[in-house]
């Protein structure tokens, strides 16, 4: 891979990769600080209550071993199993599904980058 | 692949892939012949019957992309998802966790097991990057 080619690469990837980054941080947060509407819409999928905690540390310990570079390959595989539970009976928010492909391209760019 | 890669690691794991390939598949067809355990199992974790096609042609997919060498990483990669799907379904209805819940993930576990072992640049990525 040419040098030039690879900046870009590398910022496509980047921003690919942050996106389901942020998604979840955030996601998460919420989930960890009990928002009553966290609860409420866990409640409302089925889930059982005190399962939401359980749900918010797995996420996080995910989006830790996908955002350390030296692990991201294997976050991104967990990652991928984390978002499809979440999607779960297909009732639950797309938006969240809809961060796997970004985080798979994103480590994949940075890995070819990482590579060249 | 190197000559170094042992015929022993390569045997293990393609018995470890094989073992929920064979899974998928036989779970998948019986979703598609409607089978009436199948059914009733589904119907119990809380989903709608019509939903048994799409979950049975979307779960034999996946196992057929892993089965072949080809495309077995993207067959990974979507069993991984189908797998968390049924983790989640497990949660939902207050599972046992070990036996239930952790199932399709030690299932998971042999998909990229069997695969790491087989395939040298897998081994290359995971789980640290050099």
């Amino acid at each position: 891979m040419n040098t030039q080619h690879s900046k870009k690469t590398r910022w496509a990837g980047r921003i690919l990769t942050a996106a389901p980054v942020v998604l979840v941080i955030v996601d998460n947060i919420l989930k960890l600080m009990r928002i009553p509407m966290v609860a409420e819409i866990t409640k409302k999928i089925g889930y059982p209550d005190h399962i939401v905690v359980s749900v918010g540390v797995l996420g996080l310990v995910s989006l830790i071993t996908y955002a350390v570079p030296r692990t991201a390959v294997l976050g991104a595989i967990i990652l991928t199993g984390y978002l499809r539970d979440r999607q779960g009976s297909l009732l639950d928010d797309p938006l969240l599904s809809g961060a796997i492909l970004p985080a798979f391209i994103g480590t994949i760019l940075r890995q070819r980058f990482s590579k060249a | 692949m190197s000559t170094q890669q042992s015929k022993t690691t390569l045997w293990t794991g393609r018995i470890l892939s094989a073992v929920p390939t064979l899974f998928m598949i036989v779970d998948s067809v019986f979703k598609l012949l409607r089978h009436p355990a199948v059914i009733e199992g589904t119907a119990k974790l809380g989903y709608p019957e019509h939903s048994i096609l799409t979950i049975g042609i979307l779960g034999l997919g996946s196992a057929l992309l892993y089965a072949f060498p080809r495309t077995a990483v993207l067959g990974a990669i979507l069993l991984t998802g189908y797998f968390g799907g049924a983790v989640a379904t497990h949660v939902r209805v207050d599972d046992p966790l070990f036996s239930h819940i952790l199932f399709p993930t030690y299932l998971g576990a042999m998909v990229w097991g069997g695969l790491y072992l087989r395939d040298e640049r897998l081994r290359a990525l995971l789980p640290i990057v050099r």
